[in-house]
């Protein structure tokens, strides 16, 4: 029983890591070191142990190291099992200067207010039977209200298109552009003047969708915002297209655009052609299903639905998204995203201390000031958290992850916060396990050089 | 008798530390080789600088046969000439394509790259996608790799990378550079410190002597350079013998030496087993004895440059898990006097130490400061040495699983041979066992410590486990009497599969996980090539033995 179990358990884990590998960390604890069949083979395993090792029980001398290894790896398991059922795991970020004392746990939740009511949770990692329209999630509101989960995409993309703009909907002008060489395929919509999509940055390459007159203004004013190679598409006084290009610093002729024609950038080959124009056209936000991505997290969405009466709302929410609307002159909130935990003690960020190699930007050490609050004191505690040397209090461990620096100057600490209850169990198990290796050197099998004889 | 094998390792040491081919004949490099250089995050001797340089950019550190010293003041004062010359390496058969350059040709020319637009381009478009933290593939890579050295080429010809100049920034702590100094001189000659000034001339006269080959200015000329940059240093400055050390190490290559002595070591081995002359054995164990001891002499001047133990990336894991492999045949031919033990260890020890010599792009042999979460000596120490020394021994345990997979082919029916051949392999693997689950366990401790869990799935751990359990499983089998000695033996080696994976495999074929600080990428091949060799060899000699045995 034990080899088998031994050798099927080698490939689960083999497996794993290539999914790991081809996809990413999330996906390979969604379908395999997630999953209720992982926990129950170990579960198993344990058993298979337990057994092994009672079922040589009057225990004699030279079984020391055998027995006394198996109960060690039971301790392990059992160890982790307290871990997985009563520990927490969790990230917690914050900017210099911020205070905080609710960190993330890597469990998808989707939280939900009605009104100014309690915010209620249901848990979305959808591992199991994922919502679809033919068998939604269905939560019952407060008066009658429905919330429905029918859609929920593991990996997915978002798309922003343009559509043109109902009657006394503020719009912008938008043009689908095409760009495309041997390197580099994008296809991309662009709307004037607006924050998120009026422009595409390629690296060293960029496009602009602008006023003809304010590119005049950007040229005139010295152009440092624009790259050494760029596109610029520009809107003329009289409604019709324009282009200029950028290669190498040197500006060319500015030139009529037509709709649905190919021109050259004048850099790597590149062709574009403007595939379609609205005047008048807001981004669409919809989400489509993807493959799993290699070696990336996957994004995921939900399409939720809130009915109130005969009213009704629907839309997508990306993973870490909220949205707020009003059905019926009653508020609802929808959040989607990691779940929140709150620490029994609150984490104030003072300084972030970034260590270099000396002559290079090569960070060579990670610090934080902090100071923690004692709720049993009232008062705050300075402390220093470094890698390699956390803090813990109130059985939580709170480790320096990774850092952000922000525009400004200042930075984000990123903080690892977990609570282990099942950690001497492991610790106690592991050492027992080793000594029971070591032990085996000493007690040897009399029966060994026998069932070999026999077997000959 | 005892005498002459014991003459004979004191020649062998003393060829290993004084044999040097260190300098040229006619130019003394040695007093610029001596010159600290602060670069990549810690200071380093010029010579060490030139080495990594020349192996960086063209991937050999003897360019055309060449000091790498040579080669970079060939550089620094014929630089148009090198404009027009094919050094800079490009691998990528992808990329040679899109370049337009053929498959056979190693190297392309600086001035061929600075023309090929569409490549400078596809880097940057490449770096900013790096930027961005998108995953490139093999093509882009390269070509990161290949703008990386004809920058670090571009960034030595004005001085821009020679931070030779003890005179810290006082945010950055970074040196000042021949350059700063050419570009202060070239805006305000009159406003320059004399010193500075003095520094900047003795530099052209250093390259004018070069150029001349005029032997006695050089050497004048860079001791006066070296002198006085000292004198600048004062105090910031490192101290001369640390410096001197480093220069030792690199003229030394302990490690090329550790497998000439190997290779001897094998062959006189290998000879009294062939010919049955025990006598003949002495001398080659006090050979092996003789590698071990420059691999030991190799390593304390490494850790002492370094700061570090020699763990920290795939060379230094490769040189280090073959020398514990020696260790470990020492040790078990003193406890159980059998003379397969320092064959296998010296024939693993050049195989090792000749892999570790021979592939610089993929196993980088510079020495590099480790990443923050590394950086605690105590952790790293036990952690890693305990599995390194693991794997070690499952290397160990690999040689000898060869000498048994020959008994088998050849003594099929020596039942008793066979015995006690698994026997020692038994006992190597059963220690391989014990540094192998205890590191794994001393790694989650660790992980616990600075990463917040004790265990988490991730790839290094996980493959760790997979082959702690390929190694338990092959013992389960032995003790309950399944698998006899073609069986045992067949588990042992193919076990060993295990071991590559979570070594190589997690670091070079999967690329993911925590353990990021090792990842690389390179030599798939040539591993492929290794495991089916060894599924063959497998195969052939089960066949053989089952035959045998009916």
């Amino acid at each position: 029983m034990a080899l088998p179990m031994i050798l099927i358990l080698a490939v689960f884990l083999a497996a794993g890591t290539i999914v790991e590998s081809r996809f990413s960390t999330v996906v390979a604890k969604r379908f395999v070191y997630g999953t209720w069949w992982f926990g129950g083979f170990m579960v198993l395993l344990a058993v298979n142990l337990l057994c092994s090792a009672l079922s040589r029980f009057p225990w004699k001398k030279y079984q020391t190291g055998f027995v006394v290894t198996h109960l060690g790896i039971i301790a392990v398991l059992a160890g982790s099992l307290v871990t997985q059922q009563m520990g927490s795991d969790g990230q917690i970020a914050l900017t210099e200067g911020e205070e905080g004392h609710v960190f993330q746990e890597d469990k998808p939740i989707l939280y939900y207010q009605v009104a100014d009511g309690i915010i209620e949770q249901i848990p979305a990692s959808f591992s199991l039977l994922p919502p679809n329209p033919d068998r939604p999630l269905i939560v019952h509101l407060p008066e009658d209200g429905i919330l429905m989960v029918d859609q929920f995409y593991l990996n997915s993309q978002k798309v922003v298109r343009g559509r043109k703009t109902e009657e006394k909907e503020k719009g912008f002008p938008a043009v689908h552009v095409n760009l495309d060489s041997s390197f580099v395929h994008e296809n991309q919509w662009l709307f004037l003047g607006h924050a998120d999509y009026g422009h595409l940055d390629l690296g060293p390459a960029s496009v602009f969708f602008e006023k003809e007159s304010d590119w005049k203004k950007r040229l005139s004013g010295g152009a440092k915002e624009v790259s050494e190679n760029a596109l610029a598409i520009l809107l003329a006084a009289d409604g019709s297209l324009r282009y200029q290009t950028r290669h190498r610093g040197e500006f060319t002729k500015e030139e009529p655009l037509e709709v649905g024609k190919d021109y050259s950038t004048g850099w790597m080959d590149m062709q574009f052609k403007a595939e379609e124009r609205l005047s008048e056209a807001v981004p669409e936000e919809n989400f489509i299903e993807q493959p799993l991505p290699h070696q990336k997290d996957p994004e995921p969405a939900i399409h939720y639905e809130v009915i109130q009466g005969l009213a009704k709302k629907d839309g997508w929410m990306g993973f870490q998204n909220q949205t707020r609307f009003s059905l019926k002159d009653k508020s609802f909130a929808l959040a989607y995203g990691p779940r929140q935990v709150q620490l029994p003690f609150t984490v104030h960020l003072t300084k972030f201390k970034l260590g270099l190699d000396p002559g290079t930007d090569k960070p060579a050490s990670y610090a934080s000031d902090i100071l923690y609050s004692d709720p049993d004191l009232g008062t705050q505690v300075p402390a220093a958290i470094s890698m390699n040397q956390p803090l813990h209090f109130k059985g939580y461990t709170v480790f320096q992850a990774s850092y952000q620096p922000l525009p400004d100057g200042k930075y984000i600490s990123v903080f690892s916060v977990g609570r282990d209850p099942g950690i001497w169990l492991k610790y106690g198990g592991a050492i027992v396990m080793v000594l029971g290796i070591i032990f085996m050197f000493w007690f040897k099998n009399p029966a060994w050089g026998k069932k070999e004889q026999n077997a000959t | 008798m005892r005498i002459i094998p014991g003459l004979f390792s004191l020649f062998l040491v003393s060829w290993c530390l004084g044999g040097s081919t260190l300098f040229a004949a006619d130019l003394d490099f040695k007093a610029l080789s001596l010159v600290p250089i602060q670069e990549g995050g810690r200071v380093k001797p010029l010579d060490t600088f030139a080495r990594e340089s020349v192996r960086f950019i063209t991937g050999r550190e003897a360019f055309e046969g060449r000091e790498a010293m040579d080669t970079m003041l060939d550089w620094l004062t014929h630089p148009d000439a090198w404009e027009e010359k094919e050094f800079i390496l490009v691998e990528n058969m992808d990329l040679k394509d899109q370049l337009g350059v053929p498959k056979d040709q190693k190297r392309v020319t600086p001035k061929f790259l600075t023309h090929q637009d569409n490549f400078m381009l596809f880097a940057k478009m490449s770096f900013a996608k790096q930027q961005k933290k998108i995953t490139l593939d093999a093509k882009e890579k390269e070509s990161l790799a290949v703008y990386g050295r004809l920058q670090k080429f571009e960034d030595l010809l004005p001085g821009d990378s020679l931070t030779l100049i003890p005179l810290p920034d006082p945010q950055t702590y970074k040196w000042a550079s021949i350059g700063d100094l050419r570009k202060a001189y070239d805006t305000n000659p009159g406003k320059m410190p004399d010193a500075a000034r003095e520094v900047l001339m003795t530099f052209a006269a250093i390259l004018k002597s070069y150029d001349g080959k005029n032997a006695l200015e050089f050497s004048a000329a860079t001791e006066k350079f070296s002198g006085m940059l000292a004198q600048i240093g004062g105090k910031e400055y490192p101290e001369p013998s640390k410096i001197t050390e480093e220069v030792q190490f690199n003229a030394l290559k302990p490690f090329r030496k550790a497998w000439i002595i190997h290779l001897t070591a094998f062959v006189v081995i290998g000879l009294s087993l062939l010919l049955n002359a025990p006598k003949l054995f002495i001398p080659g164990y006090f050979i092996f004895i003789t590698g071990v001891l420059v691999s030991v002499y190799g390593f304390t001047l490494r850790c002492l440059i370094a700061g570090r133990p020699p763990v920290s990336n795939m060379y230094e894991s490769l040189i280090w898990v073959t020398f514990g492999m020696t260790f470990f045949a020492l040790v078990f031919e003193l406890i159980f006097k059998n003379r397969l033990f320092a064959l296998c260890g010296s024939a693993l020890a050049v195989v090792g130490f000749v892999l570790a010599d021979n592939v610089p792009t993929i196993l980088d042999p510079s020495i590099q400061p480790i990443e923050p979460v590394l950086r605690s000596n105590f952790w790293l120490t036990i952690h890693v040495l305990t599995i390194t020394l693991s794997y070690a021994a499952f290397l160990l345990s690999l040689g000898i699983g060869h000498v048994c997979l020959w008994s088998l082919w050849k003594h099929g029916g020596d039942k008793e041979r066979l015995q006690r051949q698994t026997k020692l392999l038994y006992r190597v693997v059963q220690v391989g066992v014990v540094l192998l689950a205890a590191g794994t366990i001393l790694g989650g401790v660790w992980a616990n410590y600075s990463w917040g869990r004790f265990w988490g799935w991730d790839p290094k751990e996980t493959w760790a486990l997979i082959a702690l359990l390929g190694y338990v499983a092959v013992l389960h089998g032995k003790l309950a009497g399944w698998l006899r000695e073609l069986g045992f033996t067949i588990g042992v080696v193919s076990a060993y599969l295990g071991v590559l994976m979570a070594w190589y495999g997690v670091n070079f074929i999967l690329g993911v996980g925590l353990h990021s600080y090792g990842f690389s990428k390179g030599g798939l091949p040539y591993v492929i090539g290794f495991v089916t060799v060894e599924i063959i060899l497998m195969i052939i000699v089960g066949l053989k033995a089952r035959s045998i045995r009916n």
